[in-house]
């Protein structure tokens, strides 16, 4: 395989600082879970970290030590548990743990002492009926954890939700339910400094969401999480890019085959799309494995690069395009690019480097 | 099942039928003999190509095609991994159970709110998403199975979970959540995904671990 994704560190500066400026005073907690959508949590996490992101959401706790065992010092949230997850490392290396159910804290509370309490943020389930608790389950879940941090076990860092970026009015209700839910542990006594409800799209749009930190995501990787704006449209720019070469497969007249398939992160099931070869865009025919074909003009660049998506600003596809034409999010192309695809970090303070 | 401990996270499960490779290895050699080659490519598309390619080779078999290969004239990997209509699959997929919920009729569940319970329902949140693999194409159309019970997703996709609509069954926490393990599912999820089984298999992420099951 032969395709290339390019890791652009000054766009994600860029787009960090853009975040941080539109919502602070809230804080900026960066989303680096799924490989960081796919761009490498460990090099991302370091920039991110160097432009404004004071936290990073790493989704599940094997992520989450992995990063403070390579020296990551911040706050790291991890969320989502299953009945093997490994709280007693979690609490060993502080890692905030997020808690929708009473068998989370008391797994918890077993792996913490008074020297080492572990540190949690107890989910409301505010209508998007994923993780978090009922807000009938509520009130024992936040007396149960008071128990617990009145005993010194656990230490109440938050209290927080995720919005179903529904209809302005679906998601007006759900601010609503996390604001009764954050009402009701105060009168428990439970008062988090860290309420966190938004991510990109809350974050971006509704200020009332923002509270003491928003959860940005896809919005830092340069795309858009709105369908009536593109990444772009919001001053933001890609991260990745994704490159390949024109190959020397024999193809059929007017066609050529460029080196990426679907297994090297090329959209499956796209209709109309495009690559750009050496800058001209050329239209897909059809995706294979390890090779695309393509349409081509008469004279064509045997050594051309070849992007099939990258920064809109170039003239190139943007992932936000291969999103429209295959019927899904930007989300799911750039977290698509596989693991095996070699990553090129270019970096914002030294001379582009390969890792 | 293998014997490499279990990893302290969620629970991600490529599961590979040892007995199905075994048999999809004969298949291949009674019909091309010493032509009988084994497409590693692209990570043995998502089987793990370190041990497809060891239980070949203790099968005699000595002739590889590799990502650095042009495109084999003649595709093989349909015997050879279950990817030919009517096969079962060498892979089947599971993930776990992490949250169980009773909700009431007419519950909008995940992103967009694009879906609502029609009865009162039991609603499990799985560890599994289109950053796995699993296509949003699939939102609300592919089915999971829990225990005795398939359920269709609920709702949209997201990166790293799914939501599955059991309606009057029940569920744990820790349960298995079965997306396929044989013909049948299999092929529900390659239509209702639009999705060939080798671009299925293929695009499974790294996160889901492959373990090798004798049976």
């Amino acid at each position: 395989m032969s395709a290339l994704a390019i890791i652009d560190h000054a766009a994600l500066a860029h787009n960090v600082g853009v975040l941080s400026a539109r919502v602070a005073p809230a804080e900026v907690m960066l989303a680096v879970k799924a490989d960081a959508y796919g761009h490498g949590m460990h090099e991302i996490a370091s920039t991110a970290l160097a432009s404004g992101a004071s936290s990073l959401a790493v989704l599940e706790i094997p992520a989450a030590v992995a990063l403070r065992e390579s020296g990551v010092d911040c706050q790291l949230f991890a969320w989502l548990h299953g009945v093997g997850s490994d709280f007693e490392s979690a609490v060993s290396h502080r890692i905030d743990l997020g808690v929708s159910a009473l068998w989370q804290l008391e797994r918890i509370a077993r792996a913490s002492s008074r020297e080492t309490p572990g540190r949690v943020h107890l989910k409301i389930d505010t209508g998007l009926h994923r993780n978090g608790a009922l807000p009938e389950q509520w009130p024992e879940l936040v007396t149960a954890a008071r128990s617990l941090a009145e005993r010194g076990l656990v230490t109440i860092e938050g209290i927080w939700s995720h919005l179903a970026d529904a209809s302005p009015d679906d998601d007006a209700h759900a601010v609503d339910a996390y604001a009764a839910a954050l009402a009701i542990a105060d009168e428990l006594g439970v008062r988090p400094t860290m309420r966190h409800l938004a991510a990109s799209s809350a974050g971006w749009r509704e200020p009332r969401a923002r509270y003491d930190a928003v959860r940005f995501g896809i919005a830092a990787y340069g795309i858009s999480p709105f369908d009536d704006v593109t990444g772009q449209g919001m001053g933001l720019r890609a991260v990745m890019t994704l490159q390949c070469a024109v190959s020397t497969d024999e193809a059929p007249a007017g066609r050529r085959w460029i080196t990426a398939g679907y297994a090297d992160g090329v959209p499956l099931g796209a209709r109309d799309a495009e690559v750009s070869i050496g800058g001209e865009r050329c239209a897909v025919d059809s995706v294979e494995l390890a090779r695309t074909l393509t349409v081509v003009p008469d004279s064509i660049d045997d050594e051309a690069i070849v992007t099939v998506f990258g920064e809109p600003g170039t003239g190139v596809p943007s992932a936000e395009d291969w999103a429209r034409w295959s019927g899904t999010i930007g989300d799911e192309i750039v977290t698509g690019v596989p693991r095996r695809v070699e990553r090129r970090h270019d970096r914002v303070l030294s001379a582009p480097t390969t890792s | 099942m293998s014997a490499a401990p279990e990893p302290p996270g969620l629970r991600r499960v490529a599961r590979l039928s040892a007995r199905a490779f075994d048999e999809a290895l004969t298949a291949l050699t009674t019909e091309f003999g010493d032509d009988a080659e084994v497409d590693l490519r692209a990570d043995a598309y998502g089987h793990g190509a370190v041990e497809i390619e060891r239980r070949a080779r203790s099968r005699g078999i000595e002739r590889f095609v590799r990502d650095a290969d042009a495109s084999p004239a003649v595709d093989r990997s349909s015997t050879l991994y279950g990817f030919g209509v009517g096969r079962p699959p060498l892979i089947s997929l599971i993930g776990e159970v992490v949250a169980v919920k009773r909700v009431a009729a007419g519950t909008a569940i995940s992103y967009g709110y694009t879906y609502r319970t029609t009865t009162a329902s039991t609603l499990a949140l799985v560890g599994l998403g289109y950053a796995d693999g699993v296509p949003r194409l699939a939102s609300s159309t592919a089915t999971v199975r829990v225990g005795e019970r398939r359920g269709l997703i609920a709702g949209r996709i997201a990166m790293d979970q799914l939501v599955v609509d059991l309606g009057d069954a029940t569920a744990t926490v820790g349960d298995d959540a079965v997306l396929w393990d044989d013909v049948e599912s299999f092929a529900a999820w390659c239509t209702a995904t639009g999705r060939a089984p080798a671009e299925l298999t293929t695009r499974l992420g790294a996160r889901i671990r492959r373990v090798w099951s004798d049976a």
